[in-house]
């Protein structure tokens, strides 16, 4: 499964419980769209951590690092081990 | 007269610099106009305003006293979602957290205590008002005058004055200390009162302090003061306020009823217990609020904002190191500086650069805050709500939040512009007629 996948995979599967049935589009805005809160994003950091080995920096703790399943792919292959 | 520290205002920062003085073997003369017990705002301790109540031994008379418990806060985000609980710590010996409680205080009768206690051991209290400074031939402060009830007036002749005028800023209106500048969160409004018969959680959250967010710079408080009564407040930006076009007793009551659904559900029907209220442009700072002959203390100041319940604590604990600073200077610690209460002014500032730095945090980052409370720095953020932020800072906490308000503390000289009104960059030193008395 590619980075994308996987993450769409956790958002849809763990974070919103299998309420939502359509896809997520790679460049769906996750947090102004409304699909994600904070503490949703809490967990997509610790999930990246855990599954990518990424570090994310306490100053990289902002939601536009996170907006979408693109740009979480981007940071992912720029921050990965 | 003549005294060692002339003390001007009879609050918890005044009180509280006599008792440290008088263990001391330092005598000082509190002026204070009004006859107490009178109304005050800001009822809340954090756990180390706690700490300093027990330093002073009145332990035994909180309890007696029977002010509420607070043993932590709880934060309801927007429609009651994610809250979030943080329990009052202290830190061990061990360095370690432990459970710790403090107090909630209705501060007519908190500040009586305090200003009774200390007459008891020893302070002289001047029903009075100082409206103006004695000078040494060397410019020095060397005393307040004050004018008594009779009209006459009295010189009251000291070595340090020590203004904890709160936030009439004694010293500052006088242009005794440096300029007055607007803080970040002075274009917001406070307004509030007392609430009967509000619904409280069981258990040891009983008497907790409870704040409901709604959106950016739109909150309130919640405090119980009592079994029956609870301090309600709600903090809006002055152009929300003005929007709606009520009188502040409507708008508190509307409030209440459509901010947060959990405090509705605490408050479903509104009985005031007291008036209304209103604090406007609350945020403020004074630079250079120590001088050859004075310090200034708590809000006398600086002032951020209510949230976190800061102020009665940096008051308290301000006026315990001015205690200490007064004595060194005394004996005779860097008196031909040409200002002798640098060190006190400097670690004061940094002390309270820290609170500045959470919540200009909380309000601009919510994401990292969220993270710092519940992942990344657990034990530094309570450190920070229980106002241990004068020792070890900055704690890679606060410098993580600094690096993240792009801010730094070290550039930000008594000379410069302050950080609080840096952040909002037209804001301008506030002019002395228009908060003159």
């Amino acid at each position: 499964m590619n980075i994308e996948s996987k993450i769409e995979k956790f958002i849809l599967d763990d974070l919103l419980s299998g309420s939502r049935k359509t896809p997520i589009g790679a460049d769906e805005s996750l947090v102004s769209g409304g699909i994600l809160d904070s503490l949703a994003l809490l967990r997509i950091i610790a999930f990246l951590e855990e599954e990518f080995g990424v570090t994310v920096n306490d100053d990289e703790v902002i939601p536009e690092n996170f907006e979408t399943i693109n740009v979480i792919k981007t940071y992912i292959e720029t921050h990965g081990k | 007269m003549k005294t060692h520290v002339a003390i001007v205002g009879g609050g918890p920062g005044g009180a509280t610099a006599a008792m440290f003085l008088k263990k001391k073997g330092i005598d000082a003369v509190i002026i204070e106009k009004e006859q107490f017990p009178r109304f005050h705002v800001g009822e809340s301790m954090t756990g180390e305003c706690g700490a300093v109540v027990r330093k002073l031994e009145l332990e035994d008379k909180m309890k007696m006293l029977n002010f509420p418990v607070k043993r932590g806060l709880t934060v309801y985000g927007t429609g009651g979602k994610n809250s979030w609980f943080v329990p009052v710590m202290r830190r061990g010996s061990d360095g370690e957290l432990h459970p710790q409680f403090t107090w909630q205080v209705r501060r007519s009768e908190f500040d009586k205590m305090l200003l009774d206690e200390a007459v008891a051991r020893g302070t002289t209290l001047l029903p009075g008002q100082a409206f103006d400074v004695l000078r040494k031939e060397d410019g020095a402060i060397g005393g307040v005058k004050v004018r008594m009830a009779d009209g006459s007036v009295e010189d009251i002749e000291s070595e340090v004055v020590l203004d904890c005028s709160g936030q009439a800023t004694f010293l500052a209106n006088l242009g005794v200390t440096g300029p007055k500048f607007r803080g970040n969160y002075d274009r917001q409004i406070a307004i509030y009162s007392q609430v009967k018969g509000a619904i409280r959680d069981e258990g040891d959250k009983k008497d907790d302090t409870l704040i409901f967010y709604k959106s950016k710079y739109h909150w309130s408080w919640f405090i119980p003061l009592d079994d029956e009564v609870v301090s309600v407040g709600v903090v809006i930006p002055s152009a929300y306020f003005q929007e709606k076009n009520e009188s502040k007793r409507d708008f508190l009551i509307r409030e209440l009823q459509e901010l947060n659904p959990e405090i509705t559900k605490r408050i479903p029907e509104v009985n005031l217990a007291e008036e209304v209220r209103s604090v406007v442009n609350y945020s403020f700072q004074v630079r250079q609020f120590t001088g050859p002959g004075f310090i200034c203390v708590g809000d006398a100041h600086r002032f951020i904002d209510p949230i976190f319940s800061f102020g009665l604590y940096v008051a308290m604990k301000e006026a315990e190191f001015a205690a200490d600073a007064i004595a060194q200077y005394l004996d005779g610690v860097d008196r031909d500086l040409p200002n002798p209460f640098i060190r006190h002014q400097t670690f004061c500032e940094d002390g309270i650069d820290v609170v500045e730095d959470f919540v200009d945090f909380f309000w601009e980052h919510p994401l990292a805050f969220a993270s710092f409370m519940h992942v990344r720095h657990f034990g530094e953020m309570i450190d920070s709500l229980a106002g241990r932020i004068y020792d070890g800072q900055p704690s890679p906490a606060v410098s993580s939040m600094r690096k993240l308000l792009k801010r730094d503390r070290k550039k930000d000289h008594q000379d410069a512009l302050p950080v609080g009104s840096r952040f909002h960059p037209e804001r301008a030193e506030i002019g002395r007629e228009a908060y003159g008395n």
